[in-house]
Protein backbone atom coordinates (compact mmCIF):
# COMPACT_ATOMS: atom_id res chain seq x y z
CA UNK A 1 0.00 0.00 0.00
CA UNK A 2 0.94 3.67 -0.69
CA UNK A 3 2.04 5.15 2.24
CA UNK A 4 -0.32 8.56 2.64
CA UNK A 5 2.00 11.64 4.27
CA UNK A 6 0.25 14.18 3.13
CA UNK A 7 -2.90 13.76 5.72
CA UNK A 8 -1.24 12.66 8.46
CA UNK A 9 -1.04 16.04 9.94
CA UNK A 10 -4.60 17.11 11.94
CA UNK A 11 -4.07 20.57 10.92
CA UNK A 12 -3.24 22.37 8.09
CA UNK A 13 0.15 23.78 7.90
CA UNK A 14 -0.17 26.51 9.97
CA UNK A 15 -3.67 26.14 11.00
CA UNK A 16 -5.60 28.48 8.99
CA UNK A 17 -6.79 26.83 5.39
CA UNK A 18 -5.03 27.80 2.23
CA UNK A 19 -7.97 29.67 0.75
CA UNK A 20 -8.35 31.94 4.02
CA UNK A 21 -4.48 32.42 3.88
CA UNK A 22 -4.77 33.98 0.52
CA UNK A 23 -7.60 36.24 1.22
CA UNK A 24 -5.67 37.02 4.33
CA UNK A 25 -2.30 37.93 2.18
CA UNK A 26 -4.24 39.89 -0.45
CA UNK A 27 -5.47 42.04 1.98
CA UNK A 28 -2.25 42.97 3.55
CA UNK A 29 -0.76 43.57 -0.21
CA UNK A 30 -3.48 46.32 -0.02
CA UNK A 31 -2.70 47.89 3.32
CA UNK A 32 0.99 47.88 2.79
CA UNK A 33 0.38 49.82 -1.04
CA UNK A 34 -1.99 52.20 1.47
CA UNK A 35 -0.05 52.79 4.21
CA UNK A 36 -2.34 53.05 7.46
CA UNK A 37 -5.50 52.45 5.61
CA UNK A 38 -7.75 49.72 7.99
CA UNK A 39 -8.91 47.14 5.22
CA UNK A 40 -11.50 44.57 6.54
CA UNK A 41 -11.01 40.89 6.29
CA UNK A 42 -12.54 37.40 7.46
CA UNK A 43 -11.06 37.45 10.54
CA UNK A 44 -11.44 33.42 10.31
CA UNK A 45 -12.37 31.65 13.96
CA UNK A 46 -9.25 30.64 15.60
CA UNK A 47 -8.67 28.02 18.82
CA UNK A 48 -8.21 31.45 21.03
CA UNK A 49 -11.06 34.25 21.58
CA UNK A 50 -11.42 37.36 18.97
CA UNK A 51 -9.40 39.72 20.80
CA UNK A 52 -6.43 38.03 22.00
CA UNK A 53 -3.99 38.50 19.89
CA UNK A 54 -6.31 36.46 16.65
CA UNK A 55 -5.41 39.41 14.49
CA UNK A 56 -2.05 39.16 15.03
CA UNK A 57 -1.98 35.39 14.80
CA UNK A 58 -3.88 35.68 11.90
CA UNK A 59 -0.94 37.68 9.49
CA UNK A 60 1.96 35.70 11.55
CA UNK A 61 -0.01 32.38 10.61
CA UNK A 62 -0.57 33.91 6.94
CA UNK A 63 2.96 34.73 5.94
CA UNK A 64 4.94 32.32 7.93
CA UNK A 65 7.15 29.86 6.23
CA UNK A 66 8.92 26.41 7.53
CA UNK A 67 12.50 28.67 7.11
CA UNK A 68 10.88 31.51 9.39
CA UNK A 69 12.68 32.12 13.25
CA UNK A 70 9.45 33.07 15.30
CA UNK A 71 9.83 35.36 18.28
CA UNK A 72 6.61 36.62 20.23
CA UNK A 73 6.42 39.40 23.08
CA UNK A 74 3.90 40.41 25.47
CA UNK A 75 4.55 44.08 26.73
CA UNK A 76 8.08 43.47 26.03
CA UNK A 77 8.09 39.77 27.61
CA UNK A 78 8.95 36.74 26.09
CA UNK A 79 7.95 34.86 28.92
CA UNK A 80 3.87 36.45 29.92
CA UNK A 81 1.17 34.03 29.69
CA UNK A 82 0.01 35.83 25.64
CA UNK A 83 3.21 35.08 24.28
CA UNK A 84 3.61 32.06 25.76
CA UNK A 85 0.64 30.38 24.67
CA UNK A 86 0.85 32.04 20.83
CA UNK A 87 4.92 30.88 20.56
CA UNK A 88 3.25 27.21 21.72
CA UNK A 89 0.38 27.23 19.34
CA UNK A 90 2.71 28.68 16.38
CA UNK A 91 5.20 26.20 17.27
CA UNK A 92 2.99 23.24 16.62
CA UNK A 93 1.45 24.34 13.51
CA UNK A 94 3.98 25.19 11.43
CA UNK A 95 6.78 23.36 13.28
CA UNK A 96 9.18 26.49 12.74
CA UNK A 97 12.21 27.39 15.04
CA UNK A 98 11.05 29.88 18.02
CA UNK A 99 14.00 32.47 19.53
CA UNK A 100 13.84 35.03 22.58
CA UNK A 101 16.40 36.75 20.45
CA UNK A 102 15.05 39.60 18.60
CA UNK A 103 18.20 39.50 16.62
CA UNK A 104 17.51 36.05 15.53
CA UNK A 105 14.25 36.46 14.65
CA UNK A 106 13.19 37.20 11.42
CA UNK A 107 9.48 37.19 12.20
CA UNK A 108 8.19 38.95 15.45
CA UNK A 109 4.87 39.31 16.84
CA UNK A 110 4.19 41.73 19.64
CA UNK A 111 1.68 42.64 21.89
CA UNK A 112 1.85 46.44 22.74
CA UNK A 113 5.65 46.89 22.45
CA UNK A 114 8.07 47.38 19.54
CA UNK A 115 11.99 45.70 20.47
CA UNK A 116 14.31 48.51 21.89
CA UNK A 117 16.42 46.61 19.15
CA UNK A 118 16.32 48.16 16.00
CA UNK A 119 15.25 45.63 13.43
CA UNK A 120 16.33 44.76 9.89
CA UNK A 121 14.87 44.68 6.70
CA UNK A 122 14.98 41.13 6.59
CA UNK A 123 12.45 41.18 9.23
CA UNK A 124 8.43 41.57 9.91
CA UNK A 125 6.98 42.79 13.05
CA UNK A 126 3.27 42.24 13.57
CA UNK A 127 1.21 43.70 16.03
CA UNK A 128 -2.13 42.46 17.90
CA UNK A 129 -4.56 45.63 17.71
CA UNK A 130 -7.45 45.81 19.71
CA UNK A 131 -8.86 48.90 18.72
CA UNK A 132 -7.76 49.83 15.20
CA UNK A 133 -9.35 52.85 14.49
CA UNK A 134 -8.09 56.06 16.06
CA UNK A 135 -11.58 58.56 15.22
CA UNK A 136 -13.70 56.21 17.32
CA UNK A 137 -13.15 57.96 20.53
CA UNK A 138 -14.49 60.62 18.64
CA UNK A 139 -16.82 59.03 16.44
CA UNK A 140 -19.37 56.22 17.04
CA UNK A 141 -20.59 54.86 13.77
CA UNK A 142 -18.33 52.93 10.95
CA UNK A 143 -19.74 54.50 8.38
CA UNK A 144 -18.73 57.95 9.28
CA UNK A 145 -14.95 56.90 10.52
CA UNK A 146 -14.72 55.78 7.12
CA UNK A 147 -15.77 58.29 5.33
CA UNK A 148 -13.76 61.14 7.47
CA UNK A 149 -10.83 58.68 6.25
CA UNK A 150 -11.93 58.89 2.96
CA UNK A 151 -11.89 62.49 3.29
CA UNK A 152 -8.88 63.24 5.37
CA UNK A 153 -11.15 64.93 7.41
CA UNK A 154 -9.33 64.24 11.05
CA UNK A 155 -10.92 67.82 12.24
CA UNK A 156 -12.94 66.09 15.30
CA UNK A 157 -9.13 63.88 16.03
CA UNK A 158 -7.62 67.74 16.13
CA UNK A 159 -10.39 69.24 18.44
CA UNK A 160 -10.06 66.23 20.46
CA UNK A 161 -6.53 66.23 21.06
CA UNK A 162 -6.65 70.33 21.77
CA UNK A 163 -9.54 69.95 24.12
CA UNK A 164 -7.26 67.31 26.15
CA UNK A 165 -4.72 70.50 26.46
CA UNK A 166 -7.21 72.69 27.64
CA UNK A 167 -8.52 70.34 29.99
CA UNK A 168 -5.28 68.92 31.34
CA UNK A 169 -2.14 71.15 30.15
CA UNK A 170 -1.43 68.26 27.81
CA UNK A 171 -2.30 65.49 25.58
CA UNK A 172 -3.37 63.29 27.78
CA UNK A 173 -2.68 59.68 25.78
CA UNK A 174 -0.34 57.08 27.17
CA UNK A 175 -0.71 54.54 25.12
CA UNK A 176 -2.19 54.41 21.38
CA UNK A 177 -0.62 57.48 20.12
CA UNK A 178 -2.13 58.65 17.19
CA UNK A 179 -0.08 58.88 14.23
CA UNK A 180 -0.44 60.18 10.52
CA UNK A 181 0.98 58.32 8.23
CA UNK A 182 2.56 58.97 4.98
CA UNK A 183 1.17 62.33 5.16
CA UNK A 184 -2.72 60.58 4.40
CA UNK A 185 -4.25 58.41 6.99
CA UNK A 186 -4.30 58.88 10.46
CA UNK A 187 -3.39 55.56 12.52
CA UNK A 188 -3.31 53.43 15.80
CA UNK A 189 -0.02 52.50 16.13
CA UNK A 190 -1.83 49.94 18.69
CA UNK A 191 -1.34 50.46 22.59
CA UNK A 192 2.44 50.81 22.38
CA UNK A 193 3.70 53.35 24.31
CA UNK A 194 4.76 56.57 23.62
CA UNK A 195 8.12 55.94 23.60
CA UNK A 196 8.08 53.25 20.70
CA UNK A 197 6.40 55.73 18.18
CA UNK A 198 9.21 57.73 17.14
CA UNK A 199 10.73 54.09 15.69
CA UNK A 200 7.91 53.74 13.27
CA UNK A 201 9.23 56.10 11.39
CA UNK A 202 11.30 55.57 8.73
CA UNK A 203 12.41 52.16 9.77
CA UNK A 204 14.01 49.53 8.29
CA UNK A 205 11.44 47.05 8.47
CA UNK A 206 8.03 46.19 7.59
CA UNK A 207 5.24 46.94 9.96
CA UNK A 208 1.63 44.91 9.89
CA UNK A 209 -1.17 44.83 11.99
CA UNK A 210 -3.50 42.83 12.69
CA UNK A 211 -7.19 43.55 14.37
CA UNK A 212 -9.41 40.62 15.05
CA UNK A 213 -12.04 41.20 16.96
CA UNK A 214 -12.31 44.60 15.03
CA UNK A 215 -11.57 42.50 11.70
CA UNK A 216 -8.98 45.32 10.03
CA UNK A 217 -5.75 44.66 8.98
CA UNK A 218 -3.33 47.54 8.01
CA UNK A 219 0.61 48.40 7.59
CA UNK A 220 3.08 50.75 7.69
CA UNK A 221 5.80 49.54 5.08
CA UNK A 222 9.81 50.49 5.62
CA UNK A 223 10.55 53.80 4.92
CA UNK A 224 7.27 55.76 5.45
CA UNK A 225 6.90 58.61 6.85
CA UNK A 226 4.96 58.64 10.41
CA UNK A 227 4.41 60.87 12.37
CA UNK A 228 2.80 61.66 15.80
CA UNK A 229 0.09 64.36 15.86
CA UNK A 230 1.04 67.58 17.79
CA UNK A 231 0.77 70.81 17.55
CA UNK A 232 3.32 74.05 17.04
CA UNK A 233 3.43 74.88 20.39
CA UNK A 234 2.30 71.72 22.35
CA UNK A 235 4.65 69.18 20.94
CA UNK A 236 4.63 64.97 21.22
CA UNK A 237 7.10 64.04 23.33
CA UNK A 238 8.02 60.26 25.10
CA UNK A 239 7.59 59.14 28.61
CA UNK A 240 10.13 60.34 31.24
CA UNK A 241 11.53 58.27 34.09
CA UNK A 242 13.57 60.07 37.06
CA UNK A 243 15.46 56.72 37.32
CA UNK A 244 17.35 54.22 35.43
CA UNK A 245 17.48 50.64 35.39
CA UNK A 246 18.05 49.07 38.84
CA UNK A 247 19.62 46.39 37.67
CA UNK A 248 21.85 47.70 34.92
CA UNK A 249 22.13 51.16 35.47
CA UNK A 250 20.68 51.81 31.50
CA UNK A 251 18.39 54.75 31.17
CA UNK A 252 17.63 54.44 27.23
CA UNK A 253 14.78 52.49 27.00
CA UNK A 254 11.26 51.79 28.09
CA UNK A 255 11.25 51.09 31.82
CA UNK A 256 8.47 49.36 33.97
CA UNK A 257 8.09 50.35 37.31
CA UNK A 258 7.89 47.95 40.14
CA UNK A 259 6.75 48.06 43.57
CA UNK A 260 9.25 45.62 45.47
CA UNK A 261 8.33 43.78 48.83
CA UNK A 262 9.61 47.12 51.50
CA UNK A 263 7.34 49.11 49.65
CA UNK A 264 9.91 50.97 47.76
CA UNK A 265 9.78 51.47 43.77
CA UNK A 266 12.36 50.70 41.10
CA UNK A 267 12.40 51.01 37.67
CA UNK A 268 13.86 47.70 34.90
CA UNK A 269 14.03 47.38 31.42
CA UNK A 270 10.59 46.60 29.94
CA UNK A 271 11.62 44.40 26.88
CA UNK A 272 12.71 41.01 28.66
CA UNK A 273 15.15 39.86 25.99
CA UNK A 274 16.99 43.38 25.83
CA UNK A 275 17.31 43.12 29.52
CA UNK A 276 19.10 39.73 29.23
CA UNK A 277 21.49 41.05 26.90
CA UNK A 278 22.94 43.65 28.74
CA UNK A 279 23.10 41.93 32.10
CA UNK A 280 25.43 38.84 30.20
CA UNK A 281 26.92 41.82 28.35
CA UNK A 282 25.91 41.14 25.29
CA UNK A 283 25.96 43.36 22.09
CA UNK A 284 23.08 45.46 21.56
CA UNK A 285 21.87 47.50 18.38
CA UNK A 286 19.00 49.78 20.31
CA UNK A 287 16.61 52.08 18.40
CA UNK A 288 18.16 54.84 17.75
CA UNK A 289 15.57 58.34 17.09
CA UNK A 290 16.01 62.22 18.27
CA UNK A 291 13.61 61.64 21.36
CA UNK A 292 15.49 58.64 22.65
CA UNK A 293 19.38 60.75 22.00
CA UNK A 294 18.16 63.68 24.53
CA UNK A 295 18.43 61.28 27.07
CA UNK A 296 21.58 61.20 28.87
CA UNK A 297 23.33 58.09 29.30
CA UNK B 1 -5.35 21.59 -19.96
CA UNK B 2 -3.91 20.31 -16.88
CA UNK B 3 -3.02 21.42 -13.36
CA UNK B 4 0.95 21.98 -12.33
CA UNK B 5 1.57 19.23 -10.31
CA UNK B 6 5.03 20.33 -9.24
CA UNK B 7 3.61 23.51 -7.43
CA UNK B 8 3.19 22.72 -3.62
CA UNK B 9 0.38 25.00 -3.03
CA UNK B 10 1.12 25.58 0.91
CA UNK B 11 5.19 25.83 0.55
CA UNK B 12 5.63 27.27 -2.78
CA UNK B 13 2.62 30.21 -2.62
CA UNK B 14 3.80 30.42 0.88
CA UNK B 15 7.32 31.31 -0.55
CA UNK B 16 5.94 33.29 -3.55
CA UNK B 17 4.01 35.52 -1.12
CA UNK B 18 6.88 36.77 0.64
CA UNK B 19 8.84 37.63 -2.46
CA UNK B 20 5.90 39.72 -3.29
CA UNK B 21 5.23 41.12 -0.36
CA UNK B 22 8.87 42.05 -0.11
CA UNK B 23 8.61 43.99 -3.11
CA UNK B 24 5.47 45.36 -3.08
CA UNK B 25 6.54 46.62 1.02
CA UNK B 26 9.62 47.89 -1.00
CA UNK B 27 8.57 49.64 -4.63
CA UNK B 28 11.70 49.15 -6.92
CA UNK B 29 13.43 46.03 -5.09
CA UNK B 30 13.52 43.15 -7.55
CA UNK B 31 13.14 39.54 -6.19
CA UNK B 32 13.48 36.63 -8.09
CA UNK B 33 10.81 33.75 -8.05
CA UNK B 34 12.88 30.45 -7.94
CA UNK B 35 12.76 28.15 -10.91
CA UNK B 36 9.55 25.62 -11.43
CA UNK B 37 9.64 23.40 -14.59
CA UNK B 38 5.66 25.27 -14.91
CA UNK B 39 3.49 24.56 -18.27
CA UNK B 40 2.82 28.29 -18.75
CA UNK B 41 0.87 29.12 -22.49
CA UNK B 42 2.38 32.00 -24.30
CA UNK B 43 1.26 35.20 -22.93
CA UNK B 44 2.19 34.87 -19.67
CA UNK B 45 5.90 34.36 -17.71
CA UNK B 46 6.49 31.91 -14.94
CA UNK B 47 6.59 34.53 -12.67
CA UNK B 48 3.47 36.30 -13.63
CA UNK B 49 1.69 32.71 -13.45
CA UNK B 50 3.58 32.38 -9.75
CA UNK B 51 2.07 35.18 -8.61
CA UNK B 52 -1.17 34.38 -9.69
CA UNK B 53 -1.18 30.92 -8.20
CA UNK B 54 -0.13 32.79 -4.64
CA UNK B 55 -2.98 35.42 -4.89
CA UNK B 56 -5.95 33.90 -6.61
CA UNK B 57 -8.80 31.57 -5.72
CA UNK B 58 -12.12 31.42 -6.38
CA UNK B 59 -13.02 34.30 -4.19
CA UNK B 60 -11.53 36.73 -6.88
CA UNK B 61 -11.71 37.62 -10.38
CA UNK B 62 -9.33 38.16 -12.93
CA UNK B 63 -8.63 39.66 -16.63
CA UNK B 64 -6.28 38.64 -19.02
CA UNK B 65 -5.74 40.96 -22.26
CA UNK B 66 -3.59 40.01 -25.06
CA UNK B 67 -4.06 37.92 -28.18
CA UNK B 68 -3.26 34.93 -25.80
CA UNK B 69 -5.71 35.69 -23.86
CA UNK B 70 -7.79 32.83 -24.04
CA UNK B 71 -5.45 30.04 -23.22
CA UNK B 72 -3.76 32.62 -20.55
CA UNK B 73 -7.15 32.61 -18.70
CA UNK B 74 -8.21 28.80 -18.90
CA UNK B 75 -4.33 28.47 -17.51
CA UNK B 76 -4.97 30.64 -14.58
CA UNK B 77 -8.47 29.00 -14.28
CA UNK B 78 -7.52 25.54 -14.17
CA UNK B 79 -4.87 26.30 -11.61
CA UNK B 80 -6.41 28.94 -9.13
CA UNK B 81 -10.28 28.29 -9.82
CA UNK B 82 -10.54 32.13 -10.16
CA UNK B 83 -12.91 33.13 -12.54
CA UNK B 84 -12.36 35.28 -15.71
CA UNK B 85 -14.36 38.66 -15.93
CA UNK B 86 -14.97 42.06 -17.56
CA UNK B 87 -11.69 44.53 -17.10
CA UNK B 88 -14.10 46.92 -15.53
CA UNK B 89 -14.74 44.27 -12.65
CA UNK B 90 -11.63 42.00 -12.47
CA UNK B 91 -9.46 42.25 -8.87
CA UNK B 92 -6.58 41.17 -10.80
CA UNK B 93 -5.32 42.04 -14.41
CA UNK B 94 -2.69 40.27 -16.75
CA UNK B 95 -1.40 42.29 -19.03
CA UNK B 96 1.85 42.93 -21.32
CA UNK B 97 3.87 45.72 -21.26
CA UNK B 98 3.08 46.67 -24.65
CA UNK B 99 -0.51 46.67 -23.85
CA UNK B 100 -2.98 49.66 -25.12
CA UNK B 101 -3.22 52.47 -22.44
CA UNK B 102 -6.76 52.07 -22.26
CA UNK B 103 -6.97 49.31 -20.72
CA UNK B 104 -5.86 50.97 -17.35
CA UNK B 105 -8.40 53.45 -17.49
CA UNK B 106 -11.16 50.62 -17.64
CA UNK B 107 -10.04 48.77 -14.83
CA UNK B 108 -11.97 49.73 -11.29
CA UNK B 109 -9.38 51.54 -8.36
CA UNK B 110 -11.79 51.81 -5.35
CA UNK B 111 -13.78 53.88 -3.48
CA UNK B 112 -12.77 56.46 -1.56
CA UNK B 113 -14.52 54.82 1.41
CA UNK B 114 -12.82 51.54 0.34
CA UNK B 115 -10.12 52.12 -1.87
CA UNK B 116 -8.47 48.59 -1.44
CA UNK B 117 -11.40 47.63 -3.73
CA UNK B 118 -8.83 48.02 -6.85
CA UNK B 119 -7.49 45.84 -9.55
CA UNK B 120 -3.82 44.76 -9.11
CA UNK B 121 -2.19 44.50 -12.22
CA UNK B 122 0.42 42.26 -13.30
CA UNK B 123 2.76 43.28 -16.29
CA UNK B 124 5.00 41.15 -18.27
CA UNK B 125 7.85 42.88 -19.48
CA UNK B 126 11.15 42.23 -21.45
CA UNK B 127 13.75 42.78 -18.66
CA UNK B 128 13.95 43.91 -15.26
CA UNK B 129 16.74 45.12 -13.68
CA UNK B 130 18.70 45.19 -17.51
CA UNK B 131 21.23 47.47 -18.75
CA UNK B 132 18.44 48.40 -21.53
CA UNK B 133 14.92 50.24 -21.46
CA UNK B 134 13.09 52.82 -19.15
CA UNK B 135 15.12 53.81 -16.32
CA UNK B 136 12.35 54.59 -13.88
CA UNK B 137 13.25 56.96 -10.29
CA UNK B 138 10.52 55.67 -7.53
CA UNK B 139 10.08 57.70 -3.97
CA UNK B 140 7.56 57.18 -1.57
CA UNK B 141 6.64 55.03 1.44
CA UNK B 142 9.15 51.63 1.42
CA UNK B 143 11.95 53.39 -0.49
CA UNK B 144 14.70 54.87 1.66
CA UNK B 145 14.65 58.53 -0.78
CA UNK B 146 14.70 57.28 -4.08
CA UNK B 147 15.36 54.19 -6.07
CA UNK B 148 15.61 53.11 -9.43
CA UNK B 149 14.38 50.55 -11.83
CA UNK B 150 15.22 49.73 -15.12
CA UNK B 151 12.62 48.25 -17.02
CA UNK B 152 12.95 46.70 -20.55
CA UNK B 153 9.51 46.35 -22.58
CA UNK B 154 7.41 48.43 -21.15
CA UNK B 155 4.79 51.23 -22.57
CA UNK B 156 5.66 54.70 -21.36
CA UNK B 157 1.94 55.63 -22.51
CA UNK B 158 1.08 52.58 -19.75
CA UNK B 159 3.45 54.50 -17.19
CA UNK B 160 1.52 57.58 -18.19
CA UNK B 161 -2.02 56.36 -17.85
CA UNK B 162 -0.52 54.86 -14.12
CA UNK B 163 0.74 58.23 -12.69
CA UNK B 164 -2.35 59.82 -13.74
CA UNK B 165 -4.62 56.99 -12.37
CA UNK B 166 -2.64 56.83 -8.88
CA UNK B 167 -2.55 60.85 -8.69
CA UNK B 168 -6.00 60.28 -7.23
CA UNK B 169 -4.69 58.47 -3.91
CA UNK B 170 -5.71 56.64 -1.77
CA UNK B 171 -7.60 55.65 -4.82
CA UNK B 172 -5.21 53.51 -7.21
CA UNK B 173 -3.91 50.85 -9.33
CA UNK B 174 -0.91 48.68 -7.68
CA UNK B 175 1.73 46.86 -10.30
CA UNK B 176 3.53 44.24 -10.29
CA UNK B 177 6.08 43.31 -13.09
CA UNK B 178 7.64 40.49 -14.17
CA UNK B 179 9.69 38.91 -16.47
CA UNK B 180 10.87 36.03 -18.53
CA UNK B 181 14.01 35.34 -15.86
CA UNK B 182 11.43 35.17 -13.12
CA UNK B 183 12.47 38.76 -11.45
CA UNK B 184 9.66 40.80 -10.23
CA UNK B 185 8.79 44.27 -8.87
CA UNK B 186 6.30 46.11 -7.61
CA UNK B 187 4.59 49.42 -8.01
CA UNK B 188 1.93 50.40 -5.78
CA UNK B 189 -0.20 53.13 -5.56
CA UNK B 190 1.82 55.37 -3.16
CA UNK B 191 5.04 55.44 -5.16
CA UNK B 192 5.98 58.44 -6.34
CA UNK B 193 7.01 57.46 -10.54
CA UNK B 194 9.66 59.65 -12.77
CA UNK B 195 11.32 58.98 -15.46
Amino acid sequence: MIENTKYKRSYNFAFIDESTKKEVRRKLLKAVAIPGYQVPYSSPEMPISRGWGTGGLHVTLAIIGREDVFKIIDQGSDASVNACNLREFVQAMTGCKTTYDTTEATLIQTRHRITEEELREDQILVFQVPQPEPLRSVERYEYRTRQMHGEADYAKMWVSLYESYVRHGGIMRGADYPVKVNGRYIMAPSPIPRWDVPNLNQAKTLYLFGAGREKRLYAVPPHTKVEPLEFEDVKFEIEKFDSLCYKTGYRRAFLDELYLDDGSRQYVINDSNFLDKIEQGGEITPFINPYIQQIEL
Amino acid sequence: MQREIQYDEIFDAQAHYRLVLDSMARPGKINVMPGMELTTPQGIHAAGALVGFALLNSDVTFYVDGPAAEDVSLYLLVNTSARPAEAEEADYAFVNGAAAADLLYRLKTGTLPYPENSATIIVAVQELGGETGLVLTLSGPGVDGECRLSVAGLDVALLEALVTINAEFPLGLDLVLTDPMGRIACIPRSSRVRW
